[in-house]
């Protein structure tokens, strides 16, 4: 065990660059947490949902509590942490204080102390942290990781099944919150254990985690707070009394106020609300060496011949590379997608929920939160691999699609491509990028530059000489 | 061809052997009355001179159809010209209006771009220097630079002043060259009309009206103030200007009335030339072409 680096990651076949996913380390936890405000300002309907399920059960414990059930009440704020998930404030280990049941009485107390607060219910779980002194950013991730815990494990499942990584059948999973029934239950699931401790693991998007919630206490105090307290002192000083400010600045102090004001926290949900397209992940976390990535990645992407019996190798290779150029922009990238009547497979579909302005003028001009990439390893791409990829598009993938191949397309395909725009209404644009483009991606993203700021060329590029 | 040779004989026996007066069958040669002689010369011409006339009636049956049918081509023309120089006129006016559009917009795009260089300019303005360069690449065509000039593509990023700004003055400059393109057709157009009109009328006096020599002032007349092709009206020995049908009927006339404006349209002579030159040289005409 004293031999093992605390660091080094816990799924050692894949690398943090290249998967949708949080690899959790082997000895430590990484300083981080689930951002609720992540599920809240998605544009995709199954985070939006999830955040809606958060606040469910939160809404019905403060239900509870108004009508003076606490039984019923600390039951459903029960949030044991959820050490699987590998992320936390602790400095020395894997798991946390252990306190849910701590957590439980917090809350309690919050609710029973804050009249206004039982009575409006909560708009963001966040604000918690504004209204108990023992509530902080690694509490929201708790109470977050456990209501979202059935989702944790389908994708967990998912990213194992595409990365291959082993997973262990009937692990032991307490404490899941099934909603329709408003109860926390226990299930045996497959999934990947730790190979120091066999604990479970559970894989959490990077698209969900931030070092600090977008709503949190320190920007509370900086903002809002800070207003209200000059507001105060304004107040004190043409009253001609002096304030003991520095009562104020303590969290006790705080929230006793916020709890008395709960229009302070609104205001300050509100503004947060406001600014959501600054609320972006956090990637500090990755330490890898970005360019030694893109250098194994382009030497990877070599040593793959073109033909059909390395199709699938260069399918998960773009994968990787993809996830390695664009998340957490574009996420949750999924090879071989089938329609839902199973005629129609996509070799790799994107989401794309990103707040960068080119891929949102994506998502809104060419109607589609899925991005789809076609991936063709031969050495010349053909005129049907461009009306397959013209047949996908549409109302359900958008009609925006970029074919991966290997060398650029001849002239006849690109006036194909061209035709495929002025013959659609509305209209269906195909991209590609071939190896060498590739290549400069990687190298744009190893030098510190952006891959979308390469794409929003790349696409303006088509649109112009289409014109 | 053997056979034919006592048949003649005979023949030139029979004319030599006329003798005025002669008696028949008093001699043992027969001899033929000059009478007789005169009256069969003649059935025997006849055929030929009927012949000959009806073939004169052929050409001249061929060519009033073919010039009816130029008739029909030149009336079409007259309208296919009217059309397109009524297109070249409201090109013109739109041009006018853009010019004056653009230069209200390139001046306050100028004024805002200052000290403003890498901001972006906002969604109206793309949409508008969008819609003026759309339209500009629409009323001037055949501008190699105005045609590098592309709409700008935000792709969520408008683009920052001074890029709008120097694509404005591409787009006013490609609009000033197109007004000397746009006179240049509509003058080529004019002058195409007028040698279409004066064609009509002239094919018409002669078709119709049977005229076999068409003047000038007889077109005149007809069209009065618009005037006349005057090249069409070669003046004669005599001063007199005729309408020149050998001219037309060598002419094929959709192609002549649709020959583009900076066309050296090859006189005929030059034609044949180059047709002649290229028989001599084994080749079909279009081969070389």
């Amino acid at each position: 065990m004293s031999s093992v680096d605390p660091r080094a990651p816990l799924i050692p076949s894949v690398s943090q660059y290249e998967v949708d996913f949080v690899i959790p380390r082997v000895g430590i936890d990484l300083p981080l947490g689930i951002d609720p405000f992540l599920l809240f300002k998605s544009r995709d309907a199954q985070f939006r949902q999830l955040h809606l399920s958060l606040l469910n059960v939160f809404n019905a414990g403060i239900l509870a509590v108004r009508h003076n059930d606490l039984a019923t009440a600390r039951y459903l704020f029960s949030f044991p942490e959820v050490s699987a998930i590998g992320m936390g404030y602790t400095r020395k280990g894997k798991r946390g204080s252990g306190v849910g049941s701590h957590l439980t009485d917090l809350i309690l107390q919050t609710l029973t102390g804050s009249p206004s607060l039982t009575e409006r219910g909560v708009r963001h779980v966040e604000e918690m942290q504004l209204l108990s002194a023992g509530i902080g950013p690694d509490r929201i991730s708790d109470i977050s990781a456990n209501v979202l815990k059935r989702f944790l494990i389908d994708y967990t499942q998912r990213q194992c099944a595409i990365w291959d990584i082993p997973t262990k059948p009937g692990v032991p999973v307490g404490h899941i919150y099934d909603e329709s029934k408003q109860t926390w239950v226990d299930s045996y699931e497959d999934l990947p254990v730790s190979a120091i401790d066999g604990s479970e693991i559970l894989l959490v998007p990077r698209r969900l985690v931030r070092a600090l919630p977008w709503i949190n206490y320190d920007d509370f105090i900086r903002t809002e707070f800070s207003a209200y307290l000059a507001a105060r002192r304004d107040q004190f000083n043409r009253g001609g009394i002096r304030s003991g400010e520095k009562e104020f600045t303590a969290k006790p102090a705080v929230v006793t106020v916020t709890r008395q004001d709960i229009g302070l926290v609104e205001r300050y949900v509100r503004s947060r609300e406001a600014q959501a397209a600054d609320a972006r992940p956090t990637l500090d976390y990755i330490d890898e060496d970005a360019c030694k990535e893109a250098e194994a990645l382009k030497q990877r992407l070599s040593s793959i011949p073109p033909g059909r019996e390395s199709a699938a190798d260069y399918q998960y290779m773009i994968l990787e590379i993809l996830n390695y150029l664009f998340n957490p922009d574009l996420i949750a990238g999924e090879p071989e997608v089938r329609t839902i009547d199973g005629t129609e497979r996509r070799d790799i579909i994107f989401t794309n929920d990103s707040d960068e302005s080119f891929w949102e003028y994506i998502r809104t001009t060419h109607d589609g939160i899925l991005l789809m990439f076609e991936t063709k390893n031969m050495e010349a791409l053909d005129i049907s691999a461009i009306n397959q990829t013209a047949t996908y598009l549409g109302d359900r993938i958008g009609r925006l699609g970029i074919i991966v191949t290997r060398q650029i397309p001849s002239e006849a395909i690109r006036r194909k491509i061209f035709s495929v725009w002025n013959d659609s209404s509305p209209r269906k644009i195909i991209l590609t990028l071939c190896d060498a483009e590739i290549r400069e991606l990687l190298d744009v993203r190893c030098r510190g530059g952006s891959p979308t700021k390469w794409m929003q060329a790349h696409y303006r590029k088509f649109r112009t000489s289409v014109q | 061809m053997t056979g034919d040779g006592p048949v003649l004989q005979n023949e030139q026996s029979w004319g030599s052997r006329c003798r005025a007066g002669a008696k028949v069958g008093r001699s043992s040669v027969p001899v033929v009355p000059c009478f007789l002689m005169a009256q069969q010369n003649s059935e025997d011409a006849r055929p030929a001179r009927e012949r000959k006339k009806s073939e004169k009636q052929a050409a001249v049956d061929a060519l009033r159809n073919q010039r009816t049918k130029k008739l029909e081509a030149a009336n079409s023309a007259v309208a296919r010209l009217q059309d397109e120089l009524r297109a070249v006129k409201k090109l013109t006016n739109r041009r006018d209006a853009l010019v004056s559009h653009l230069g209200g917009f390139y001046q306050e795009i100028d004024k805002l771009a200052k000290g403003k260089t890498l901001l972006p300019v906002t969604p109206l303005m793309v949409e508008q220097a969008n819609d003026i360069i759309r339209d500009a690449k629409e009323v001037v065509t055949d501008d190699t630079y105005l045609d590098r000039i592309k709409e700008f593509v935000p792709a969520g990023d408008n683009p920052p002043y001074p890029d709008v700004l120097v694509v404005m003055r591409g787009v006013r400059d490609g609009l000033e060259r197109g007004e000397g393109q746009l006179q240049g057709r509509r003058s080529h157009l004019d002058d195409l009309l007028t040698e279409a009109k004066t064609i009509s009328i002239a094919l018409r006096l002669n078709v119709v009206d049977g005229e076999e020599v068409v003047l000038k002032e007889n077109v005149e007349e007809q069209l009065g103030e618009e005037g006349v092709a005057d090249a069409w009206f070669p003046e004669d020995e005599d001063g007199n200007e005729s309408f020149d049908f050998d001219d037309l009927d060598t002419r094929d006339l959709d192609s002549y009335l649709s020959r583009p404006p900076d066309d050296d349209w090859p006189q005929d002579n030059d034609a044949e030339d180059s047709e002649e030159g290229n028989e001599e040289e084994g080749l079909e005409p279009d081969e070389e072409r």
